[in-house]
Order: C-alpha cells, then structure tokens, then sequence
C-alpha cells in the first residue's frame, strides 16, 4: 500500500527535490511551507508520516510538534533536525515524535522510518476500532 | 558586581556561539537540498535502465537547484569570514552599511524564527568609522532583540545608517511599545559595557532606537 506522506519544511527547494524522489519510491506525497498550512493538511487528510523540519520559522520544532499530535493524536511524526542530540532525542520522544533524523537525511534509512510510521499508525488505527466495536458490543449488551 | 571585561568576554562569548549555530544551521540545510538534488540525479541514472527515459528538463532543474545552494552557502561562509575576523584587531576602519548587512545575513534565521522582518534603509552615502568590529556586531545584535520586544503588529523592523558631523547614528525604527524595555531596565549591564568599549550611546524615543558612535581615529 501506498505510504502517504507530508512533508512540512519552509525551503521549497528541499520540497521540491523531496518530492520528486520519494514519488519515484511509490509514496504519495504532500507538502506544506508553514505549520499553519501542515495543521490545515492534517484536517482534511489522515497521513501515515509527517516529516517536520525542527527549525521553522513562526513556530518552534517541537510546539509544531505538540500542535500536530494534538489535532491527530495518531499522526506518526518523524522530525529532522540539523544536529540531533541525545537531549533533543529524548525531549521530541516524550512530546510524541515517532523518530528523530538528522539532515542530510539518508533517503533509504528515511523510506524505512516512514515504512514503518505506517505500520503503527495501522496498529493504531486497528486498535482504534477495536476498541470502538468492544464499546458497542458492551453497551448494547448483546 | 561583574567587571567590564569580564561582561564582555561573556556576552562576546554568547554571540559569538549563538551565531556559530544560526550559521550552521543554515549550512545543514543548504547541504540537505544539495544531498537530495545529488540524489534525486542518481535515481534518474537507475531508472533509466529500467524504462524510464531520462529528463534533461527534470535533470537541468536539479542541476540549478545544486547551484543555488552552493551559492547560498558560499554567502553564508563570506560573511562567516567576516564575522570570524571581526576579532582580528581591536579596531577597524569599516563601512557601517556593509557591517549591518553582514549583520542581518547573519542572523536572518534568528530574525525569521522570531517572526520579525528586519529591512535596511538604502544608503545614501558610504559611513566610515574605526571601531571595534566585533563589538559593534555585538552591540546592534542586542539591540535588535530590544527591539524585537517593542515591535508592533507588522513585525517589521527598519535599520538606517545617519552620517554625523561627529561619527555615525544608527536607528532601529518602526517600533512600537516602550513598556517592555523600561521593565526590563534597559540599557542593562550589557549594553552598558558594549558602550563603554566602544564609545557610544543608546536613547529612546517613541518609536525608536538611537545607537551614536565616534568617528575613531582610523
């Protein structure tokens, strides 16, 4: 199955180029220049990764971060960072980031990331109505 | 109490790393485009074997992409230069235009992080002075985070560069709010000991920020 993707950066540039290779790895994939156009993005559309530069301008990485988790707490967020630390690492994780890359980012290692964002937003998701049809069966009583 | 020198080898200290980081920064990302560009050419090599015609448009796109990268990074490491050699003497004869330009290069991710947009009014005639280079960067980055407070809505602020009789003004105009800065008691020992070294003196009016300097005996 198709991995859909959003890609939130403010440099086209890397968007552009972004765009063109994970294309030709079967991905369809969006993009937003600000964390405002990503948070309307995520209204409309369910996504199996977003890949959100840390470093943005109007709104620091890891607020970004929080704000998109809060609207789709499903949402399987892979962050990139010009220079990952262990701290950083560790903060992201525990505000909701599925994996941290470091930029350059190493196209394969990053197509594997999103492989697997898709496979636990399904888990997820799975769980999700499963638990929804728990809650009618139980409440219906049959 | 801090002593002069020793509140000036820390706050030097802090700028000096704070924009060692903006520039790296801005150097990942300028090498991430070129990485993907590099990439995205050998995709085409791989898939062209495999049925899918070369582009010369696609790749002649990638190609400019890589260019205005290596030009970007190019500009950031010039004023890196500078910026590196702005300790190499204790005073400099400089143009003060090109000192502030080199500045908001510097710090143009700083600014756009903050959501502020920082323009230079356009000069009328070169500003000589001899001067302290570093300490001149550091005193107008400070400055500039003064007055970040005191922005109004459009968040944008205007630098000009005023010949004196006397030496040079510099003012940070378009602002709008002095509560922030009297609350912070403004000018605070930073500023104070920046001024001392090099000279100069800060006031305040309605809507601005008002930096004199000396002339300096070149």
């Amino acid at each position: 199955m198709k991995e859909k993707v959003l890609l939130v950066d403010d440099e086209k540039d890397f968007l552009d180029a972004m765009v063109e290779r994970m294309g030709a790895r079967d991905m369809d994939v969006s993009t937003a220049n600000t964390v405002q156009e990503a948070l309307k993005k995520i209204e409309g559309e369910s996504y199996d990764a977003v890949v959100l530069d840390l470093m943005m301008p109007e709104m620091d990485g890891l607020q970004a971060l929080q704000a998109l988790k809060k609207k789709r707490p499903e949402l399987q967020i892979i962050l990139l960072t010009g220079h990952a630390t262990m701290e950083k690492g560790i903060e992201a994780m525990k505000l909701g980031a599925m994996d941290l890359v470091e930029k350059p980012a190493d196209m394969k290692v990053l197509t594997e990331k999103i492989h697997k964002a898709q496979a636990q937003r399904m888990i997820l998701v799975e769980k999700k109505a499963e638990e929804k049809i728990h809650k009618i069966l139980t409440e219906k009583g049959w | 109490m801090k002593q002069s020198p020793d509140i000036l080898g820390a706050t030097g200290l802090t700028f000096f790393g704070e924009i060692s980081a903006s520039i790296s920064h801005e150097l990942k990302n300028a090498l991430a485009i070129i990485n993907e560009s590099a990439g995205l050419l050998d995709d085409f090599t791989l898939m062209a074997p495999k049925g899918v015609p070369m582009d010369p448009e696609k790749v002649r796109t990638a190609a400019m992409r890589v260019q205005r990268q290596v030009a970007r990074a190019d500009h950031i490491i010039k004023n890196m230069n500078r910026f590196s050699h702005s300790i190499d003497r204790e005073q400099d004869t400089l143009e003060v235009h090109e000192l502030v330009k080199s500045l908001l290069a510097l710090t143009q991710r700083l600014t756009d992080m903050k959501g502020v947009t920082v323009e230079v009014a356009p000069e009328a005639t070169p500003v000589m002075v001899t001067t302290s280079t570093f300490f001149l960067f550091c005193i107008l980055w400070h400055l500039m985070n003064v007055a970040v407070k005191m922005l109004g809505e459009g968040k944008t602020m205007t630098i000009s560069v005023i010949k004196q009789q006397q030496g040079v003004a510099i003012r940070l105009s378009q602002l709008d709010n002095r509560r922030a800065i009297q609350a912070d008691g403004f000018p605070n020992q930073t500023v104070t000991a920046l001024l001392n070294t090099l000279g100069g003196t800060v006031s305040l009016d309605a809507d601005s920020l008002l930096l004199t300097l000396p002339q300096g005996d070149p």
